[in-house]
């Protein structure tokens, strides 16, 4: 009898195995805006000023809701912080409202804030709809406004591929420079703040 | 020649344990560089409690990854894992617990360090060793499928808040090999050391506390332990009662009434000790 059962536990976990969801055969869909992701028809705005070791360099990608986004996203801040998020990422949620308001009020003094979503593409910067879609769900419930990009195949290889930790924030000049540490892992927005306001006192 | 040979019969189950342990955390450049291997061989869980952060890890933990699926907005996934541990529980039950578990080894190697008093089960062990299906339920199935954020995501809260098998492989390493996740580090990762202080201090003096109280994937795998392809059986033509197998057990399991209790993690001590040879592995076939 126990050697029947044990047979039967196999053949039913081996048949839970095989049976995968169909909802999770994500089909990437390349993105229908033909500037991004293709390296060697970049438009490049050359009215902005990019430093040779800028973090993202020169790019073209979209934002969530398909407007293009490229280098001079940073140009028009004195301090611009990146939020690199999942939308599998509880902690990266948890913080984006403080983020939300945060963009809201530091507008005036030249700070600004853009996301992006690091689990949306592949490493072509083809699409998964699932987390397109998830992600737009969060920026709507999060009640965040600013851009959120998804990465090219650019932006993929110049740093999105190796994020490993998230959410992962760094600031960036108006050339597209690192200023400081990378900061791992979500704060309150109180935390944000005291980090934010040390930045803009040296940028000064 | 023969005396190696005898040495490495007798310590079989410690050499796999070791052999294992290595194969599955061979990703060195994680160690290197601080970081954490992503690729596609992380689609697949190792059995044992051995977490997916560890810089050398090549595979995931099914406790986190069953706490991921089930936290995740849509449920439809979790049947892959789910599907993993039944075959896993099926073919080997707490087996894995004894041979293939990096934690397990840990308090293995703890439990031989001297001390002036050592214990098998800690008082109240009758009824605290139901504790871990607690865990199981209130941890990893229940806060991560019903606790959600404003968007429907879940807390993977066994790791986040308890797993010291996660905080040795994962959290201390990179912590120490990582200046900004060192960085990040606050009150939770303090929580997180200082159940692995205690539980490696208790290990010490008892055996395998974590194991027997608190391990969910444990508690899994123990209901699999009288059905599993890989259980034990005891030949009652040649048990005596004798009682030397309970007397062995470092859980003083009656193993010739249970030999497939819950709280056997398969060590083999008792088969070693057994006068009449009584206790052995179920043959697949008489």
């Amino acid at each position: 009898m126990k050697k029947i059962i044990s047979a039967v536990l196999v053949v039913f976990s081996l048949l839970l195995l095989v049976a995968c969801s169909q909802q999770n055969e994500n089909t990437p869909q390349t993105p229908d805006n033909s500037l991004s992701g293709q390296a060697d028809e970049t438009v490049s705005n050359n009215d902005v000023t990019v430093a040779d070791d800028a973090v993202f360099g020169r790019f073209n990608a979209t934002d969530l809701n398909g407007n293009h986004v490229d280098e001079s996203i940073f140009a028009k801040n004195k301090i611009t912080m990146v939020n690199l998020w999942g939308t599998f990422c509880g902690p990266c949620i948890y913080e984006m409202p403080f983020l939300g308001e945060i963009s809201k009020e530091y507008a005036d003094k030249g700070v600004g804030v853009v996301g992006i979503v690091i689990d949306m593409t592949d490493n072509e910067g083809n699409i998964f709809e699932a987390q397109h879609n998830d992600a737009l769900d969060i920026v709507a419930q999060t009640k965040v406004e600013y851009v959120n990009i998804v990465p090219s195949k650019e932006l993929m290889e110049r740093k999105i591929s190796s994020v490993f930790s998230v959410p992962e924030t760094i600031f960036i000049d108006s050339e597209g420079k690192q200023i400081g540490q990378s900061y791992l892992g979500a704060r309150s927005k109180a935390e944000w703040k005291k980090i934010i306001d040390g930045l803009l006192g040296e940028v000064e | 020649m023969g005396k190696f040979l005898i040495k490495i019969k007798k310590n079989i189950r410690l050499i796999i344990q070791f052999a294992f342990l290595a194969v599955t955390n061979g990703y060195l450049k994680g160690f290197a560089g601080g970081k954490i291997y992503t690729g596609k061989l992380k689609m697949f869980c190792v059995p044992g409690l051995n977490c997916y952060s560890c810089p050398g890890a090549l595979g995931s933990c099914p406790m986190g990854a069953l706490q991921s699926t089930l936290g995740s907005r849509d449920y439809s996934f979790a049947f892959y894992v789910l599907g993993i541990l039944m075959l896993f529980g099926a073919v080997g039950g707490r087996f894995i617990c004894g041979f293939l578990c990096p934690f397990g080894l840990l308090q293995d190697l703890l439990y031989k360090i001297p001390f002036f008093k050592k214990f098998k089960n800690i008082p109240g062990n009758r009824f605290l060793k139901y504790f871990k299906y607690v865990i199981l339920a209130v941890f990893v199935i229940l806060i991560p499928m019903f606790a959600v954020d404003i968007t429907g995501l879940g807390t993977p809260a066994f790791c986040k808040y308890i797993c010291p098998s996660g905080t040795f492989m994962a959290g201390i390493p990179l912590t120490f090999l990582n200046e900004t996740i060192r960085d990040a580090a606050g009150f939770l990762y303090t929580w997180k050391v200082a159940i692995l202080i205690i539980t490696i201090l208790v290990s010490v003096v008892f055996y395998r506390p974590f194991c027997k109280y608190i391990c969910p994937l444990g508690a899994f795998y123990s209901l699999f332990n009288s059905v599993a392809v890989l259980r034990y059986e005891v030949d009652k033509n040649k048990c005596t009662d004798c009682g030397a197998c309970q007397k062995k057990c470092p859980c003083d399991i009656p193993v010739m009434k249970k030999p497939n209790s819950t709280d056997c993690i398969r060590c083999g001590k008792c088969i070693n000790i057994c006068p009449e040879e009584a206790i052995d592995i179920k043959k697949l076939r008489k």
